[in-house]
C-alpha cells in the first residue's frame, strides 16, 4: 500500500505541472487588466501603471512570465499578489482557517446525516419515511445555494432574530471564553447549513440507491438465511459495501467544499478561500487565482489518493496496479 | 391640457418623485433639527460604529492609490490639507488657512502648529512637499491633471507650504482633501520603496482621527481613537469597524439585523435594496455624495448608423427619462438634460437643447435618416453594453431596450463583467451603445472634461470613449480650467453644454443621488461630499456627554 501511495504521488508531479501551465494560460487569456482593476473609476497614471507592471513582471512577454512562474512554483513560491501586495501563499493561508471552519462541519454534517438518512430511506423503500427523505433530498439538490442562503438569513436572522447573518464573529463586542465560543458557533450555523444541504442531498440519494442495490445481493440473503441479527446484517454486510460509492462522492466533496463554497462565502461574508478566488477573478489578481487553483488541485489529488486507500481498506477485493 | 401636464411633469420631477423627495427631505430635516449647530448637538464620547464595505482595500497608503475602498479606510487614518463639506467647499484640516494669488497660480498654506503623527513626531511642511512630489503627485489617478500642473513646492518654514502651478487650475482646492491629497509621513517613507513599504499594510502612521488596530483580511478592519488627534476631544467614537460584506443583499440584511450600523459610499451602498432599507426603523437615509451622470453613450465613429446625427437625435426622443428614473432607479435620481449634472449647480446649464420623449418624432427622424421599418417592424439592430451586476444599469437597460424597440430599434443587451467592459468598451471601442454611471465630482474639470475633450481620447478606462472631438469645446474646457474669474468659467461651461447637447455624443438621463444610511443612535454622519470622510464628527447617543470646551467644535 505504501509503494502504491508513493507511486501515485510521483505520478502527480507531471499532472501538477500541466495544471500550472493550463491555469496560467487560461487566466492570462481572460480580458482585463489587473492594474486598472486596482485604481477605480479614473484612469491609472502612467507612472503608476509602469511601476506596477515592472514590479509584477507584467512588462515581460507572456512566455517569459510563464517560465518565471513555473520556476518560482518549483521553488515553492506561488508569486506575489497584485491586489493584496503580499506573497500569494500568505494571502491564501490567511483564508484557510476560515475555510476549514466551514468545510469540516459541512463535510461531517452532510456525510453523517447523508449516510444515515440514505440508510433509513432504503430500509423500507417507498414507505412514508422514504418518500419524505427522498423528497427532501430532491429539493435540497435543486435549491440554488445563493437563494437558500438568503432565505435562511431572512428567516433566522431577520424574522426570528436567532442567528447572526454575517462573518465569523460579532464585531464591536468584547466576548471572552464560552461566550466567544458560543458566538462563533452561532455564526457557523447558517453558512454550514447552506453549504451542506446540497451535498447532504447527494449523499442521501447515492446511499439509498447503494443500500437498495446491495440488499438484493446473494451474500445479504445468505446472511439473513443464516439467521443473523438484522442489525448485524446491516452493519457488517450491507454498510461496508454500500458505502463505497459514497466514499468516492465524499472525496469529491472535499475539493468542492474547499473552493466551491464561493457562493456561500459571498452571501455570508465568510472570509474563506472560495471568496478569495471569486474576488481575485474580479480583480484580475492572476497570481492569487493561479495559487488557489494549484492548491485546490493538490488537495483533490491527495484526497483521491486517500479515497483510493480507504477503498482498499473497505474492500479487500480491490487491487491497484498489481496483476491478480 | 394633457400635453401641458405631461410637459410640466417632464420638465421637473413627477409628483411621485417630488413626494418621495419631500418625504426623504423631511426625514433628513427632522434629524437636522435635532443636530442644530456645527457639530450637530452636544456630542458624547464612546461607542463603536460598524460600517459595511465590499472588499479589503489593496493598501493603506492613500498616497499611491485613490480608489474609493482605499479612501474609505485611509481618510480615517490620514488627513488632507483641507476637507470638503457637502457642497464641496473647502474648510481647514491640516492647513489652518491659505491664500491664493490673484492670477490663481500660487497657493500658500499655513499648517496648524499642534499636529503630530501617530508615532509622536510633529507634522511639518516637508511632509506636505514630500507627499505631493513623491506620492500623490506621482500616483494619484483622480488628481493626476491637478498634480501634474504643479511647477514647484516651497517650504519657507516648517509651517508654510507654497505651491506654484504651471497654469491657473480652477479645481485645485478640490483635490487637496484626504481622498485625493492625503499627507503622508516623510520620516516613514523617505528612502524606501513606497510601493512595497510594509507600512502600506500594517502599522500605518497618519495624522488622522483613528489608528489601525486590526485588519483581518476578508473579515474586518478595526480602527481605534487617536488620543493625540489635533482636534481636541475628537474623535468622539472609541472605534470604527469596517465589516467586509461582498454581497449587496447581505449588506442590507446586516444593516437590518443591526450587525452593521451604517453603509456609505457609492460602491458599498446596495442600491437594489433601497426600498427595503427605507423601511428599517430608526434610520437616517441621506442622499449626498459625488455627483454623477448616468446616460446613454454612442460609438458614432465606428457605427455608420450612429454616425448620423438624426439617428442619435431620434434615440434621444425615444427615451422616456422620467420612466427610467421612476422605475429603473425607484425615484432616486434627478432628471437632467446636460452632461454636467445638476449636482454642480453653478455649472449646470438647464437651457441646453432638450429632447422631450416623443416616439412619433423619433420614428419620423429615423424614416428621414433612411432607416425604414422592415416587415418585422425592426429598422436596425444595435448592441447595448453595460456593466453586469451594477444596480445603476441592470433595470434601466431593460427599460431602455423596450423604449427603443417601440421605435423599431432592436437592442441586444451585452452584459459585461467590469474588467471585460473596461477592455472592450473603453480600450477597444468595441461597442455600439454604452449605458452607465460616470462620476463627475464637484467640478466639471475633474470628471466631465475627461469624457469630451480631444486630448482625452486615450483608449484608457473612463476617458473620452465616444471619441467626441470639437475644437471649440476643447478651447472652452481649457479656458474654464485656466481662468480665475468665476463668471468666465460658468459662461464657458454653459456654452460647452449647449454645444455637446447639440452634437449629441451622449444622452444624459439622470443625476444619480447617492443614498447613505446610518442608525439614528449615531449622529453627525455624511457631512462631506465624500461621505466616508469626516468620521471624527460622528457621535453615539448612548456615550458619555461632553461639556463645552472639552472638544474642538469647529467644522
Amino acid at each position: 500500500m505504501t509503494t502504491y501511495a508513493l507511486r501515485r504521488l510521483l505520478h502527480a508531479g507531471p499532472l501538477l505541472l500541466c495544471v500550472v501551465v493550463l491555469n496560467f494560460t487560461l487566466v492570462h487569456l481572460a480580458p482585463g487588466d489587473p492594474i486598472e482593476s486596482l485604481v477605480g473609476e479614473f484612469p491609472a497614471p502612467d507612472a503608476y501603471v509602469q511601476e506596477m507592471q515592472r514590479k509584477f513582471g507584467l512588462d515581460q512577454p507572456l512566455h517569459i512570465q510563464l517560465w518565471l512562474y513555473i520556476k518560482s512554483v518549483l521553488q515553492g513560491d506561488l508569486g506575489f499578489s497584485f491586489y493584496y501586495r503580499q506573497p500569494v501563499l500568505t494571502v491564501i493561508l490567511e483564508r484557510v482557517p476560515a475555510t476549514l471552519q466551514l468545510m469540516v462541519p459541512a463535510l461531517l454534517f452532510s456525510s453523517l446525516f447523508g449516510v444515515a438518512l440514505g440508510v433509513l430511506a432504503a430500509r423500507k423503500p417507498y414507505s412514508a419515511a422514504d418518500n419524505a427523505i427522498s423528497a427532501f433530498a430532491m429539493l435540497g439538490y435543486c435549491l440554488p445555494v445563493f437563494w437558500l442562503g438568503q432565505m435562511l438569513m431572512l428567516v433566522f436572522s431577520i424574522q426570528l432574530g436567532w442567528l447572526p447573518s454575517q462573518g465569523v464573529q460579532s464585531l464591536g463586542t468584547q466576548l471572552q471564553g464560552l461566550a466567544a465560543l458560543r458566538d462563533r458557533l452561532a455564526h457557523l450555523v447558517l453558512p454550514v447549513l447552506a453549504l451542506s444541504i446540497r451535498h447532504l442531498a447527494i449523499n442521501v440519494r447515492i446511499m439509498r440507491s447503494s443500500v437498495l442495490e446491495v440488499s438484493y445481493e446473494d451474500y445479504i440473503t445468505l446472511a439473513r438465511s443464516k439467521g443473523l441479527d438484522e442489525k448485524k446484517v446491516v452493519s457488517r454486510h450491507m454498510l461496508p459495501n454500500a458505502l463505497l460509492p459514497v466514499v468516492t462522492i465524499i472525496g469529491l466533496d472535499v475539493g468542492f467544499l474547499f473552493t466551491g463554497s464561493v457562493l456561500v462565502e459571498t452571501v455570508f461574508g465568510w472570509p474563506g478561500v472560495g471568496r478569495l478566488m471569486y474576488e481575485s477573478i474580479l480583480k484580475r489578481d492572476y497570481p492569487v487565482l493561479m495559487g488557489t487553483f494549484l492548491i485546490t488541485t493538490v488537495l483533490v489529488v491527495v484526497t483521491n489518493l486517500v479515497v483510493d486507500l480507504v477503498y482498499l481498506w473497505l474492500d479487500p477485493r480491490v487491487t491497484y496496479g498489481r496483476k491478480k | 391640457m394633457a400635453k401641458a401636464k405631461k410637459d410640466n411633469a417632464r420638465s421637473g420631477r413627477s409628483r411621485r418623485a417630488i413626494l418621495l423627495t419631500l418625504a426623504v427631505t423631511t426625514f433628513v430635516l427632522g434629524e437636522r433639527a435635532a443636530w442644530a449647530g456645527p457639530i450637530h448637538g452636544t456630542p458624547r464620547r464612546g461607542g463603536t460604529l460598524v460600517l459595511a464595505i465590499t472588499t479589503d482595500p489593496s493598501t493603506l497608503n492613500c498616497g499611491i492609490e485613490s480608489s474609493q475602498i482605499v479612501a474609505t479606510i485611509t481618510t480615517q487614518i490620514y488627513s488632507g490639507l483641507i476637507h470638503l463639506d457637502e457642497n464641496s467647499d473647502p474648510h481647514p484640516e491640516l492647513a489652518k488657512s491659505w491664500t491664493i494669488s490673484p492670477d490663481g497660480r500660487i497657493y500658500t498654506f499655513h499648517l496648524k502648529e499642534n499636529v503630530r503623527w501617530h508615532d509622536g513626531k510633529p507634522l511639518t511642511s516637508a511632509d506636505v512637499k514630500y507627499s505631493f512630489e513623491n506620492l500623490v503627485g506621482k500616483y494619484n489617478a483622480r488628481g493626476r491633471e491637478a498634480y501634474g500642473n504643479i511647477s514647484s513646492i516651497e517650504t519657507p518654514d516648517k509651517d508654510t507650504v507654497v505651491i506654484r502651478l504651471k497654469k491657473p487650475y480652477s479645481p485645485f482646492m478640490e483635490v487637496l482633501s484626504a481622498h485625493d491629497g492625503c499627507i503622508m509621513p516623510k520620516h516613514i517613507y523617505e528612502g524606501t520603496d513606497v510601493m512595497t513599504n510594509p507600512r502600506n499594510l500594517r502599522d500605518p502612521v497618519g495624522t488622522g482621527p483613528f489608528k489601525l488596530k486590526e485588519w483581518v483580511r476578508g473579515s474586518h478592519i478595526t480602527l481605534v481613537r487617536n488620543e493625540n488627534y489635533h482636534k481636541k476631544g475628537r474623535p468622539f467614537l472609541d472605534s470604527l469597524i469596517f465589516r467586509i460584506i461582498p454581497n449587496a443583499a447581505s449588506r442590507a440584511i446586516a444593516f437590518e439585523t443591526g450587525e452593521v450600523q451604517a453603509i456609505t459610499g457609492s460602491q458599498s451602498f446596495p442600491y437594489q435594496q433601497l426600498d427595503r432599507l427605507k423601511k428599517v426603523p430608526n434610520t437616517l437615509l441621506k442622499d449626498i455624495g459625488s455627483p454623477s451622470v448616468i446616460g446613454l453613450h454612442f460609438n458614432f465613429k465606428d457605427n455608420p448608423i450612429l454616425g448620423k446625427r438624426e439617428v442619435r437625435l431620434a434615440m434621444a426622443h425615444a427615451i422616456d427619462k422620467e420612466f427610467i428614473v421612476q422605475h429603473g432607479f425607484r425615484g432616486s435620481g434627478k432628471l437632467i438634460d446636460s452632461v454636467i449634472p445638476a449636482g454642480i449647480p453653478w455649472a449646470y446649464n438647464p437651457n441646453v437643447p432638450k429632447y422631450s420623449h416623443d416616439p412619433a418624432k423619433a420614428n419620423a427622424l429615423l424614416d428621414q435618416a433612411g432607416y425604414r421599418r422592415k416587415d418585422s417592424g425592426v429598422r436596425f439592430a444595435l448592441r447595448l453594453s453595460f456593466e453586469s451586476g451594477n444596480a445603476n444599469s441592470e433595470r434601466p437597460v431593460e427599460i431602455l431596450r423596450e423604449q427603443l424597440k417601440r421605435v423599431g430599434i432592436d437592442i441586444k443587451l451585452e452584459r459585461l463583467e467590469r474588467s471585460v467592459m473596461l477592455d472592450k468598451v473603453f480600450r477597444k471601442y468595441d461597442y455600439d451603445l454604452w449605458w452607465g454611471p460616470l462620476t463627475t465630482r464637484g467640478h466639471p474639470a475633474l470628471g466631465v472634461a475627461r469624457l469630451y475633450t480631444t486630448s482625452s481620447i486615450t483608449g484608457r478606462p473612463f476617458t473620452n470613449f465616444t471619441r467626441y472631438s470639437n475644437p471649440k469645446v476643447d478651447q472652452l474646457f481649457d479656458l474654464a480650467v485656466r481662468t480665475s474669474k468665476k463668471d468666465e468659467m460658468v459662461k464657458a461651461y454653459h456654452e460647452i453644454q449647449e454645444i455637446i447637447m447639440r452634437d449629441l455624443p451622449s444622452v444624459p438621463v439622470a443625476d444619480r443621488l447617492q443614498p447613505n444610511v446610518i442608525r439614528n443612535e449615531f449622529r453627525g454622519a455624511f457631512t462631506s461630499t465624500e461621505t466616508y470622510e469626516r468620521m471624527d464628527e460622528i457621535w453615539w447617543t448612548k456615550g458619555t456627554p461632553l461639556k463645552e470646551g472639552e472638544y474642538d467644535r469647529d467644522s
